[in-house]
């Protein structure tokens, strides 16, 4: 049980976390929101990286503030952006940071290191240095890292960028099936990634938690009053000043808009038409605080 | 365009912290460099000036050397920025010229690095307004002075430096790379800085030193006073061959810099990615490992990250370079030393070892400061720290690790170094390697030093916001440690970061005494563990690091074992520090450098009358010095017979007792005396080691009285050493027995006079002062005295002093013997105990010149016998030489004594200590090499020669009084050696060293330099410039007359009484001997300064055949100039009333370069008489010549012979 009470972290005049209280429990949450928003912040702070302002993070009762060690225990961590030491084989290193992370049995440990990179598909390629690696690869390694020494809560900071939709499905599908006996914090600006996979989510825009939930409960918010058209390049900006627009899609023939409203627009914006709202109008309702 | 991104890139430099940073330092560095004399560069004060045109100039040039740091981190900055940022993609796609992106940054870079060190030129001439610099050090402000030398070297300086990096920079992209060039330049200018000792030819010299500092040196060689302050650096010869060579270096570098950058990226290589990568969709199952974290575990991390960074470094491309060029180093260092060194030595363990030291120390250094940076930055810089912050892993495994590897990749150096040490020595093969010398030089000499420097470097590195910045501070720190602490008049050892004082090692005797290395070990030990814990409360862990957020949290690091860590070290870094405190200041006499000096004016108000005080005289000395080497301590019993030669009757005598505490005076009396125990000044009197007797009744003139004395001489403790040794004790009666006649300890130097308001100080008594002359020059105490002694120390040990040794036996389990004087000798007499092997020999009157032979022997380290069949032939060839041509020598034996640590040999009456680091370890080259010079036999040959002048002729304390014992003495040797070894072989000794000790000596002399006969105690005249004068007279007048004349001297004067003689006899005994036309040489010789100046002006004309023989003719330029004593300004004799030019100069003609035979050899040699400043000559010689050269034996004293010879073209 991770319980966040109201944490803020500022740098300078940007607040990058405002107030931030969250309950999380066994199981897959996914952190959504736009670059800026606060994501990396929240989950560095949970990392036991950095350190709010105000607040207090508790693990199963007790303070990562004062208590890191707890956390970082049972943890582990992907972050967004990581490099590696330069000539230095995903073997090796692999083993060097499962030494770090306690494991010291030499066999338990070139198992794991063994089966984690074969689990990332880096098999073929372990004696190469990681330095060398393509982008995908080495997220792949960074998630391979993550993993090791079992970790009962596993902080992924957009674990799915860069990789192609193979190996994104792979990864996701691990997740899904860690997240059995496991605190999952997974951030992304990538709907479907939570959509497919997050019984829990949260939403978050310039450091606060604008709707928290399971998916289909955030959906059922705007139930019935998301209504979409398809309208030429030039209608959007006036449709943007009279209306609540969710987003718009630029497809063949024009820019599909869609509007959070309670009733079908009228006037000069006549012809919308009611449609099944998704969890990115969802996600958008929410951000821009039409709910 | 252009313009516009030139600006662009210098405000980038300028808006840098670290250029501003830079600029400052440099600024305060000249203006303190300029107005504080004890850092100046020249020995700068009253003659020299702070502000003189070579002072200026070579402080100019020496700091452009500090372009080599800087310089390297603008480079990266400016030139390499993109890639540092990693930018490079974005940049180099940008729509501006590669050609304009990259001039501008060069430009730019070096307009950064020129501003930097035109700083520097500014603070120098801020600092001639500083108001603590003596007026008396200041001469005329001349802008010209500063601006010369900015162009001559700055200028092209930073063009150099800037261009190097950006080639480095742009070609290899790789930033380490840089810094690595920039250590690798500063080692070769080290290197270069090393030649400058050594005989390596002068252009090498020259071209060596990319800065031009090397070159100016040769340039400026052996200019006076008068000269450094007025003329500037020469634009042609050394100077402009070197700026010439660099300076097109330089621009070369740049054009190829320009050719060569090419844009975009540099391919990686991917030498393992052979297997292809499958594809699996299967799920993933995660695997299960146990974790757990104990202590073991935190162990095991520690382990594991110490094999990173250990060899993640010392793997890596700038440590495998660095490591490189310290072996480079060594090599060059062994090489010169053994090779080029004009007096090369033998290749023993201590001093193969202290080269490896010597030579890696500074590399060391480097390399301290350069991989605390990677290492500490290591994690920040790969990008690592999240994943391996947020991971479990103790703070103390990461840090513990990273200083562990630092220590580590020192002591790697270490062994290579001393493997590298101990190969080159089985390659010499001349010595045989013990180890065991070798590894204990390093554990106590080096070893707990740089493991605090690294400790100190890593502490410094938890306040510093970045790797660049780290670097620069642990440089600082370092060069504050190991340098700049020396040069505070407040210095205390317990303010000396890692200084861990061993002492020298002595093959002898080992280290001295390791009490004060254990005490400070402590000291410093407890201080860096203390730095340990604060490092691990202040260790960076996590994103928000800096150094305020570090302290914020601290309260949650410290923990209570941890602070009961903290405690304990901090207490015994207290309790020793106080506990060393309270030893130096306390309980001994340690004093600061400022208190020192402070002090000897003190004691110049106190007892500077005394001086002159009559004093009685010491007839006899009996005396029984008891060593006890086991415990280092001594008991020295004793009796003198005083008499008052005086006039008149004496009221009191001051008695100056050589211990450091009265409690180890035992006993101190004198018949008829008493010692007086207070009065007003009685507490000061003893605190400079004297006591106060007065006589009641007066002591009469003639009367006679005993002194009797027990001193005791204490095993070493913290604070105050031993003079007794374990193996290998040396002391002198000075330094162990009582004293009648106080020593001299006058403040010498005038510009430290001056800052004490002391006056002028009072110069040796003139030679016609008769008083002076009924006192000798060992001092005022005695004239010659009997002399018995009885020494015992430790079995297995031989007690030795001066005499004839009468018995040989044991006493209360000590070996002991007697020795007696067999005819009065000086009062100055020595004490030896050693386990030393024993070479005896007899010398054979065969001539009957002596009446008697003499017995030699030598007593040596058993290890040392390389030389003692050398040494044993030079003493019998001394014999030899001197008993013919100075008469019987006076004492039954001579014995040689080998003693540790200092470098010196001295004579004692037919007993001569030497050094261990002298005769006995110096290799003696070929004999028949006429480059190579044989110190071995000529130190021996001088410490003979001493028992003729020195103890036969023993000189009244005078103006020019040493040059009756070491002037004649040298010419002893001189004599003696060229005898033995050919005239040749003698000249190359004049010059190596006699020479240049000479015209070196003059201008580094704060004081003026008197003529040779009135010389006081400057080295330079009493040894070299006497030697160099004999020389010339004795080519001139014939050295049969010569030596005659000194002969006649030594008849006259030697082993008599009061008065005794001083230069002037000496003088007008060769004034006697020599014709009329040697007079006016005699004059210039010995009472003035002169200076000849020979060239040959033209060309030589070459007519004739073999047949009818060749006619030479040229044009002979002379000049004969008079220095002034005060500043060195010399004066043609063509522009002074009453003088003319008539001298004797001897021309050699060759057929082959004479620089090839040192002026040997010639086909003819020819002596004629100059009047004119120009004079054609025309020679017929039978052979055909090549060369001409003027003064080929060197008899006049000339600063610069290379314009003496011509070679001559035929046509
Ligand atoms: N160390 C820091 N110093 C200063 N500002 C910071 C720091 N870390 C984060 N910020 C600021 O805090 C805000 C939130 O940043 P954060 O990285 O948490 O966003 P994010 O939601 O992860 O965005 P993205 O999706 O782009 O990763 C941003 O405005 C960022 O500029
Ligand atoms: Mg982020």
């Amino acid at each position: 049980m991770l319980s966040i009470n109201n944490i803020s972290k500022s740098f300078g005049k940007i607040d990058a976390l405002k107030n931030v209280s969250l309950d999380l429990d066994v199981g897959m949450f996914g952190l959504l929101g736009p670059n800026g928003a606060g994501k990396s912040t929240l989950m560095r702070t949970l990392a036991t990286l950095q350190l709010p302002d105000s607040g207090t993070v508790n693990l199963n009762g007790v303070n990562i503030a004062e208590n890191p060690d707890v956390m970082r225990r049972t943890l582990g961590y992907l972050p967004q952006d990581f490099g590696v030491y330069p000539r230095m084989s995903a073997v090796a290193l692999l083993d060097h940071l499962a030494i770090l992370q306690g494991i010291t049995d030499n066999d338990g440990r070139k198992t794991q290191v063994e089966s984690l990179l074969k689990e990332v598909n880096l098999w073929p390629k372990r004696y190469s240095a990681v330095s060398t690696y393509s982008g995908g690869q080495r997220q792949r390694f960074g998630v391979a890292q993550a993993l090791l020494g079992d970790p009962k809560v596993l902080i992924v900071d957009e674990p799915t960028a860069g990789l192609d939709p193979l190996e994104r499905q792979r990864f996701l599908n691990l997740l899904s099936e860690a997240a059995e006996d496991r605190i999952i914090i997974l951030s992304t600006h990538i709907v479907d990634d939570v959509r497919d996979l997050c019984l829990d989510m949260a939403i978050m825009g310039d450091g606060e938690i604008v709707a928290r939930g399971a998916p289909e409960d955030l959906i059922a918010k705007i139930d019935g009053k998301v209504w979409r058209k398809q309208v030429d390049k030039d209608e959007v900006e006036a449709l943007r000043e009279k209306h609540q627009v969710l987003k718009t899609q630029i497809q063949k023939g024009g820019v599909t808009v869609s509007v959070l409203a309670d009733k079908a627009p009228t006037g000069s914006s006549a012809g919308f038409k009611k449609s099944a709202p998704d969890l990115e109008d969802a996600y958008f309702a929410h951000l821009n605080r039409f709910v | 365009m252009f313009g516009k991104l030139l600006a662009f890139e210098i405000k980038l430099h300028t808006s840098q912290i670290g250029f501003w940073v830079v600029v400052s330092i440099m600024f305060i560095l000249g203006a303190l460099f300029m107005s504080l004399d004890f850092l100046s560069m020249s020995a700068t004060g009253e003659r020299i000036k702070a502000n003189g045109a070579l002072t200026v100039a070579v402080m100019v040039s020496f700091f452009s050397m500090f372009s080599i740091f800087f310089g390297a981190v603008f480079v990266v900055g400016g030139v390499m920025r993109d890639q540092v940022h990693n930018f490079l993609e974005i940049t180099h796609s940008a729509p501006i010229k590669t050609s304009t992106m990259m001039i501008t940054r060069m430009v730019g870079v070096y307009i950064a690095v020129f501003l930097c060190l035109f700083a520097f030129v500014l603070g120098l001439a801020m600092g001639q307004y500083m108001p603590w610099l003596a007026t008396e050090s200041l001469g005329p402000k001349n802008l010209l002075y500063f601006l010369q030398p900015t162009l001559v070297f700055m200028v092209i300086n930073a063009l150099l430096v800037s261009g190097i990096y950006t080639a480095v920079a742009a070609i290899t992209r790789n930033k380490a790379l840089v810094y690595v060039t920039a250590i690798a330049l500063f080692l070769l200018y080290m290197v270069s800085g090393l030649m400058t000792t050594q005989s390596t030819p002068k252009w090498v010299m020259a071209l060596v030193d990319p800065f031009g500092a090397n070159a100016l040196a040769l340039a400026a060689e052996f200019w006076p006073a008068a000269e450094q302050n007025t003329r500037m650096s020469p634009l042609g010869g050394y100077v402009g061959l070197n700026r010439l060579v660099w300076g097109g270096f330089a621009i070369f570098l740049y054009l190829a810099t320009f050719k060569l950058f090419k844009r975009g990226l540099v391919a990686g290589k991917n030498k393992n990615a052979i297997e292809a990568e499958t594809l699996s969709t299967k799920a993933i199952t995660l695997p299960t490992a146990k974790t757990n974290y104990n202590t073991g575990s935190a162990v095991k991390a520690f382990w594991a990250r110490f094999k990173l960074e250990y060899l993640r470094t010392v793997k890596s491309i700038p440590f495998i370079i660095l490591a490189g060029l310290c072996v480079v180093f060594f090599a060059l260092i062994v090489i010169i030393q053994l090779n080029f060194a004009p007096d090369p030595v033998l290749p023993t363990n201590a001093l193969l070892v202290g080269m490896v030291f010597g030579s890696l120390s500074l590399p060391t250094m480097l390399i301290i400061i350069f991989f605390s940076g990677e290492i500490i930055w290591r994690d920040k810089v790969a990008g690592m720290t999240e994943i391996i912050d947020a991971s479990p892993v103790r703070n103390w495994s990461l840090m513990a690790a990273k200083w562990a590897a630092l220590m580590a990749i020192v002591f790697t150096i270490f062994i290579v170094g001393l493997a590298f040490g101990m190969t080159a020595q089985v390659f010499m093969g001349d010595v045989p390697v013990n180890p065991l010398t070798h590894f204990k030089f390093t554990a106590f000499g080096f070893v707990p030093t740089f493991a605090l420097y690294c400790i100190l470097v890593l502490f410094v590195q938890n306040f510093m916001p970045n790797r660049i910045a780290g670097m620069v501070a642990s440089a600082a720190v370092l060069i504050f440690f190991v340098i700049g602490i020396n040069f505070l008049p407040f210095a205390h050892p317990l303010m000396d970061y890692g200084s861990v004082p061993a002492g020298s090692l002595s093959e002898l005797n080992g280290f001295a005494s390791l009490i004060g290395f254990k005490w400070f070990l402590l000291y410093w030990g407890s201080l860096a563990a203390l730095f340990a814990v604060l490092s691990i409360w202040l260790w960076r862990r996590g994103l928000q690091s800096s150094l305020r957020a570090r302290m914020k949290g601290l309260r949650k690091r410290i923990t209570v074992p941890s602070i009961a860590v903290a405690s304990l070290f901090l207490a015994s870094f207290a309790g020793s520090g106080a506990y060393i405190y309270k030893s130096y200041n306390i309980d001994n006499n340690f004093r600061t450098a400022k208190q020192a000096e402070l002090r000897r004016g003190k004691w110049e108000k106190l007892l500077g009358d005394q001086l002159k005080a009559p004093i009685p005289k010491i007839r006899s000395v009996d005396v029984e010095m008891q060593f006890s080497p086991s415990q280092q301590s001594s008991v020295v019993k004793g009796t003198y017979i005083l008499e008052n030669a005086n006039a008149e009757p004496l009221r009191e005598v001051y008695v100056s007792v050589p211990v450091s505490h009265k409690r180890e005076i035992l006993q101190l009396d004198i018949d008829g005396a008493k010692l007086v125990t207070d009065g007003e000044n009685i507490k000061d009197l003893e605190s400079f080691g004297i006591q106060l007797f007065k006589f009641d009744p007066a002591f009469m003139p003639g009367a006679k009285t005993t002194l009797s004395f027990e001193l005791v001489q204490s095993p070493p403790v913290l604070g105050d050493g031993s003079r007794i040794l374990r193996n290998g004790t040396f002391v002198d009666n000075f330094s162990s027995m009582p004293q009648l006649d106080i020593r001299d300890r006058r403040l010498t130097n005038p510009d430290k006079r001056r800052k004490y308001g002391l006056g002028e100080r009072e110069k040796a008594p003139d030679r016609t002062d008769m008083l002076a002359r009924q006192s000798l020059f060992f001092g005022r105490s005695a004239d010659r005295v009997d002399f018995k002694a009885k020494v015992c120390t430790d079995i297995g040990q031989i007690p030795i002093a001066p005499g004839k040794m009468m018995r040989t036996y044991a006493e209360n389990g000590k070996a002991c013997r007697d020795y007696q004087a067999i005819n009065p000798i000086m009062n100055f007499f020595s004490f030896l105990s050693a386990d030393f092997e024993v070479v005896r020999s007899e010398w054979k009157d065969t001539k009957g010149l002596n009446g008697k032979d003499v017995d030699l022997a030598i007593y040596f380290h058993h290890e040392h016998a390389y030389n003692t069949e050398l040494m044993m032939q030079a003493m019998k060839d001394s014999l030899d030489t001197f008993t013919e041509i100075y008469g019987p020598y006076q004492y039954n034996q001579i014995r040689i004594m080998e003693f540790p640590y200092r470098s010196f040999a001295q004579a004692f009456a037919g007993t001569i200590p030497f050094s261990e680091n002298m005769g006995f370890v110096r290799d003696p080259g070929d004999p028949d090499d006429n480059k190579s010079v044989d110190l071995a036999t000529y130190i021996t040959m001088h410490e003979v020669g001493h028992q003729w002048f020195g103890h036969q002729i023993v000189p009244a304390y005078t103006k020019g009084f040493n040059i009756l014992s070491e002037g004649l003495t040298e010419n002893a040797a001189m004599t003696a050696y060229e005898q033995k070894l050919g005239w040749q072989k003698a000249r190359r000794l004049l010059e190596q060293y006699t020479i240049q000790a000479y015209l070196t000596g003059r201008i580094v002399d704060r004081d003026d330099e008197p003529p040779l006969a009135k010389a006081e105690g400057q080295g330079y005249l009493n040894y070299n410039k006497a030697s160099w004068v004999f020389w010339g007279l004795k080519h001139n007048m014939g050295e049969e007359k010569m030596q005659a004349a000194i002969r006649g001297f030594l008849d006259e004067y030697g082993t008599k009484n009061a008065p005794y003689p001083t230069t002037i006899e000496l003088v007008n005994a060769l004034r006697a001997a020599a014709p009329e036309d040697m007079q006016g040489l005699i004059t210039d010789y010995w009472d003035r300064i002169v200076f000849w100046r020979m060239s040959v002006g033209g060309d030589v004309k070459l007519t004739g055949n073999e047949a009818d023989g060749y006619e030479v003719s040229f044009t002979a330029k002379v000049d004969k100039r008079i220095a002034s004593e005060a500043d060195g300004k010399e004066t043609s004799v063509t522009e002074i009333d009453g003088e003319s030019l008539n001298e004797w100069v001897e021309i050699g003609f060759y057929d082959q370069d004479p620089k090839d035979t040192l002026g040997g050899d010639w086909l003819k040699l020819e002596r004629v008489r100059i009047t004119k400043a120009e004079t054609e000559l025309s020679f017929t010689l039978k052979q055909k010549p090549t060369h001409v050269l003027l003064d080929p034996r060197r008899l006049l004293i000339e600063r610069n012979v290379t314009d003496n010879v011509k070679k001559i073209i035929t046509e």
